[in-house]
């Protein structure tokens, strides 16, 4: 930890913070942006005149947002999509790192598993294929179709695997020679010792879900189905005005997409940001990880 | 007998297997099927094994395309750059982040720097166009005020290849960081320890210790994205390129779907696909074999 | 293919018209509050006049699809699969539509290609050209000449006649394939917009030629029109696209009896404008322009929302743009500045000849009956019941029933069906209908839409209300309608090309766009003319001329 290593020299200290923290300023300065636009009246936002503040402050955006009630379903259906999806995600990565962590004298099989997933990052059968697949599974329509294709999250599964490896053998053996089984041994020791791993995994996991917006357009029939994001999507792309028909121009609507979008997102980014700080605390957690190996 | 003993043992692992297994095969080994599609003229009615079959036809047509090479040239070059920036940036950070005694200050941080990600590439080219503007941006602002020409970056061909990177990396770099900050937090502390008794100095510290101790980690994430390494980034070049940067910014995926909008052709969009397959399966081999022989540490 | 166009243009409010139209809600003795159905089933339509075949008896089921976006607002109560139209089409015409998936427009190819490719086509649904041809080729949907000449009424066959390639464009080997979606394909055609305040307070006379234009431009850049006390004005908005239908360049090659990226009939050939001679001096002079300021200088970069901000602070008074940006993105100039207003002139030209304005085919989708399907005459009857009772209807009840009241004007009731098929004359034809009763200020002939545009215009005469020049900018008196209409009367040029994409054309077409518009930026940029006779040499040699060739056999084959 930093506490044990050698105290930076000041002047380096300051320094580091200094840049960190102009850094920082360069990362944030979109979401501000697009905040102070979500408070601001579409006039200004479409005239380019707000940075970094609300011009005319106005929060009818937000009451634009919140008063659409589809938006309280999706919100509600991509809940219950990251609910379901990362438990299961993180259950089906656990339950395949482990076995594919063991040395190949542990399991004579793990080459070929190894590569049984591996192939999958690599090659795909395009959109239909997939499509295909899903639909003759019965999944179309439901919120399985948004967890079950993507179960098993091949990159986090490889991120798992290399930490489990660094578990020492020598807690291992004792315990086998306790007669523990690989039950015990992954949910005693291997999963205590992974926590930071865990918690960042999870993280990817949940981020993934909420943000995932292409499958909830194509594997939806029913929009009232959409998850929050492929509810947005459908509002932030704007209609062509080239395909915009006579008729299409009585209708132009009172409120700017530009400042309900940035609403959108915003009210959209909330609850990561919310479990962001709380999944973050398990980072710092430590075990031997990653580490001296090899 | 010894031989069943050791499948007895095995056998916990085979089961815990068993549901991922299923649901790749039928998810993601199923819709593979799919890559006939490439050798095929693909008629809808006729489905996969009904529609007539043209060899290499589609292959042939991509790279009938006048321009093809020089597509696949900024792909490369793009995704190369993209990939050492995407292992240099993150570790920095993640080094810097790691001397950071006040925690409140280390977490603000680690999350901040996070939040670009979460901003798709509509909205944050909609910001680069005006921040980068050579005329009223502020980048370009800065840049006067220290005595630089202005850049245009979004418009100069010879630019626009490095302001692809460096806009990626400033949206994604957050993500590495939290990864190899895990891995730092992992190190023995007793190892520091025993350098400062040694006398050794921060960078030795860094060299010796911090950077061999998340080797491993850094190999494993950037074998993990040469598997991107043909898809230099369709939104963010969609969003961000012209006309007048299409020499040097002009990616596969762009030309793909600038082909695609004057014609239906399925064929021809899963032969890229394999293509850009294969040189990633060829990429992440040799990888594997150097991370192998070089630093003797097996990723998968 | 792998994803959908991502138009980042910015539709911005036209609270103008949704606050008028509150304030002049017709109420003025034209209409009664809609009446409200009061039986169910057929009887619920009793009150309204409609012409019907005999329903289908026992109803038949369609299984169709439909791209519905998220902003489309539904009656309380209401949906997709069950609103005013749905039980239309069960009551009256015994046709029971069952929507196998609705999805937002921006997703609607990619979720069709993938329901068809899985097998499962649906009974009628609405296709793009290409996908037409490649149905065509896999024999998943059916030739409708034999439904069409039994059951088409006489509205749709007036309807589908007031474009003359609107049949021919469904046809696939002299078989008519699908029902072409019809609307006015002059409204692509470019007209040059100025700042009409500004060249009041400049004293400058209407453009009458390429001189004045270019006199217009370099005043509007030196002069301050917008009085800031700065040099913060350009002469003339081009976005990076070059050919949008918002500051695109079209409208400006025009001039130079250029035509880029049409094809039209030269010497009985069918020709590529783009690598023709008449490109060269229309490039100089925006070389010229851009030279000397007249251009944002960035404007390679600059997209729709980019230009969109210039033209709402009032950096920029000039741009050619189709007979609609007045809507969007003019408007925002007049919201920050009250006393903004731009008109539309005629595109004039560089010499003694006229220019004429290059527009396009507007039928670029179809609807099609699947080849499984055993009642390809209902898709001919549900077409029918749209032309003859609804689309050309002067009768309130009718329209307020199936179009949309003006109390909820955000409900807008065809956007639940596929038919939405538009009159190609009824701009041209209500915007003549609706100039003639402002000059005799008697509204009595007007339908709803017109009356509505009327009072909005009145409005602006009358009340001084200035947020309503949009209206008289396009329909009134000189305005945008009225140029489109003298365009329309053969002062226009046609893109000749209308068919399926050639093969070669498919294969090199989007590369060489990329060369066109390359070319075309970078020379404007200051790159020497010697770049455009370099880029004709590469483009015939690099798949025009065999694309040539492809698109003049495909004209032998469909005189």
């Amino acid at each position: 930890m930093a506490s044990k290593m050698l105290r930076p020299a000041p002047l380096f200290n300051i320094l580091n913070q200094v840049l960190l923290a102009v850094l920082a300023i360069v990362c944030v300065f979109p979401i501000v942006h697009v905040l102070a636009l979500s408070f601001s009246t579409s006039t200004a936002a479409a005239s380019g005149r707000v940075t970094l503040w609300p011009v005319e402050f106005t929060l009818s955006s937000y009451r634009f947002v919140t008063d659409t009630p589809a938006f309280g379903r999706a919100f509600g259906i991509s809940v219950q999509r990251v609910l379901l999806g990362m438990p299961i995600n993180m259950l089906l990565t656990v339950l395949v790192a482990y076995p594919l962590a063991k040395e190949r004298r542990q399991f004579r099989a793990r080459t070929f598993f190894v590569w049984f997933f591996l192939v999958t990052i690599l090659f795909s059968g395009g959109l239909i294929p997939w499509y295909m697949v899903i639909r003759l599974t019965g999944l179309i329509d439901s919120v399985w179709a948004l967890i079950l294709p993507g179960a098993v999250p091949i990159f986090n599964v490889i991120l798992m695997i290399n930490f489990f490896r660094n578990v020492p053998p020598a807690l291992e053996e004792a315990a086998y020679m306790d007669g523990a089984g690989h039950g015990t041994l992954l949910w005693r020791i291997y999963l205590p010792l992974s926590v930071p791993v865990i918690a960042t995994v999870s993280l990817f996991v949940i981020v993934g879900h909420w943000n995932a917006w292409f499958d909830g357009l194509i594997l939806m029939n029913n929009p009232s189905r959409y998850p929050l994001q492929s509810y947005l999507q459908t509002i932030i792309i704007n209609p062509d005005p080239k395909m915009l028909t006579e008729r299409d121009l009585e209708i132009l609507k009172v409120i700017n997409n530009r400042t309900t979008r940035a609403a959108q997102i915003f009210i959209a980014m909330l609850p990561i940001l919310v479990a962001y700080p709380f999944l973050q605390r398990y980072f710092t957690t430590g075990i031997t990880l990653g580490s001296v190996k090899g | 007998m010894l031989k069943d003993k050791k499948l007895r043992r095995e056998l916990p692992l085979y089961a815990m297997l068993a549901p991922a297994v299923v649901l790749v095969l039928v998810y993601a080994y199923g819709p593979m099927l799919g890559i006939v599609i490439a050798f095929q003229r693909f008629l809808p009615g006729k489905g996969l094994f009904g529609s007539p079959w043209i060899g290499l036809d589609n292959f042939r047509f991509m790279f009938q395309m006048p321009t093809i090479w020089q597509v696949v040239g900024n792909t490369i070059l793009i995704a190369g750059m993209k990939i050492v920036a995407g292992i240099f940036v993150p570790v920095t950070v993640a080094l810097m982040l790691n001397d950071v005694g006040s925690q409140p200050f280390k977490r603000s941080i680690q999350t901040i720097i996070y939040l670009p990600h979460f901003l798709s590439w509509v909205i944050l080219s909609g910001i680069l166009i005006d921040i980068l503007s050579p005329s009223e941006g502020i980048v370009n602002q800065l840049l006067e005020l220290l005595g630089f020409e202005t850049v245009f970056f979004l418009g100069d061909d010879r630019v626009f290849p490095f302001t692809l990177v460096v806009t990626d990396v400033w949206k994604s770099f957050g993500f590495g960081t939290i990864v190899y900050l895990a891995a730092l937090t992992g190190i023995d502390p007793a190892l520091y320890e025993a350098a400062l008794v040694d006398g050794a100095g921060r960078w030795q510290q860094t060299r010796h210790i911090t950077l061999p101790g998340i080797s491993s980690t850094i190999i494993l994430l950037t074998t993990l994205s040469l598997g991107n390494i043909l898809n230099a980034g369709f939104d963010q070049v969609f969003n961000l390129y012209s006309p007048l940067v299409y020499r040097t910014g002009d990616i596969i995926d762009t030309l793909v779907y600038r082909t695609g909008l004057v014609n239906n052709q399925y064929g021809v969009a899963t032969a890229v696909g394999l293509l850009k397959s294969l040189v990633a399966l060829l990429l992440i081999g040799t990888s594997y074999k150097l991370a192998q022989k070089a630093a003797n540490y097996t990723i998968f | 293919m792998k994803r959908a166009p991502r138009k980042a243009t910015c539709l911005a409010i036209c609270l103008v018209l949704v606050t008028l139209l509150a304030a002049c809600n017709p109420a003025g003795g034209t209409t009664a509050p809609p009446t409200q159905p009061s039986g169910t089933g057929r009887a619920a339509f009793d009150h309204l006049t409609l012409v019907l075949p005999a329903p289908y008896d026992p109803p038949i089921t369609v299984k169709s699809v439909i791209a519905v976006d998220a902003t489309v607002k539904f009656h309380e109560g209401e949906t997709i699969y069950d609103n005013v139209w749905t039980r239309a089409y069960a009551d009256l015409l015994g046709i029971q539509i069952d929507y196998t998936w609705v999805v937002d427009a921006s997703q609607y190819e990619q979720k069709l290609n993938a329901t068809i490719m899985s097998g499962e086509t649906p009974d009628l649904f609405h296709v793009n050209g290409q996908l037409l041809k490649l149905l065509h080729d896999s024999d998943l949907i059916a030739p409708l000449d034999s439904v069409y000449a039994a059951e088409a009424s006489e509205a749709t066959r007036d309807i589908m006649a007031q474009d003359p390639i609107a049949l021919k464009a469904a046809s696939i080997g002299g078989r008519l394939m699908g029902i072409p979606i019809t609307d006015a394909s002059i409204a692509s055609a470019p007209l040059l917009w100025i700042r009409q305040d500004w060249m009041d307070k400049m004293d400058i006379a209407p453009p009458a030629s390429m001189a004045d234009v270019l006199d217009i431009a370099e005043r509007f850049t030196a002069e301050d029109p917008n009085g800031s006390g700065v040099a913060d004005t350009i002469g003339l908005a081009v976005t990076k696209d070059l050919w949008g239908a918002i500051a695109g360049l079209q409208g400006f090659f025009n001039g130079y009896h250029a035509y880029p990226g049409i094809w039209f009939e030269k010497d009985g050939q069918l020709q590529y404008g783009s690598i023709q001679p008449e490109m060269r001096d229309a490039l100089l002079a925006l070389q010229s322009m851009y030279a000397n300021g007249q251009i944002d200088r960035e404007f390679g970069v600059k997209d729709i929302n980019k230009i969109s901000e210039t033209i709402a602070t009032s950096k920029c008074g000039m741009e050619y743009g189709v007979w609609w940006n007045p809507y969007q993105p003019l408007q925002l100039s007049q919201q920050n500045h009250p006393d903004a207003f731009w008109t539309a002139f005629p595109l004039p030209s560089v010499d003694s000849r006229p220019a004429r304005s290059q527009y396009h085919t507007a039928v670029g989708a179809f609807l099609v009956a699947s080849q499984s399907f055993a009642h390809p005459e209902a898709l001919v009857r549900m077409v029918n019941f749209w032309t003859e009772n609804i689309v050309r209807s002067e009768d309130q009840a009718i329209r307020d029933t199936f179009l949309g009241t003006l109390d909820a004007p955000d409900i807008v009731l065809y956007k639940y069906i596929i038919t939405q098929i538009w009159e190609p004359n009824s701009m041209l034809r209500g915007g003549r209908i609706l100039r003639d009763a402002l000059a005799r200020r008697d509204p009595s002939r007007l339908n709803l839409d017109e009356h509505w545009r009327y009072q909005i215009i009145l409005a602006y005469f009358d009340q001084g209300i200035k947020e309503a020049w949009v209206e008289v900018a396009t329909n009134g008196e000189g305005g945008a309608v009225s140029i489109l209409e003298w365009i329309a009367e053969g002062n226009g040029i046609m893109n000749q090309f209308y068919g399926s994409p050639t093969p070669v054309m498919g294969e090199k077409m989007a590369t060489l766009r990329t060369l066109e518009d390359e070319m075309v930026t970078k020379v404007i940029m200051g790159d020497p003319i010697e770049r455009f006779d370099q880029f004709v040499a590469d483009w015939r040699r690099l798949g025009g001329d065999e694309i040539t060739a492809e698109v003049n056999a495909w004209k032998q084959a469909n005189p």
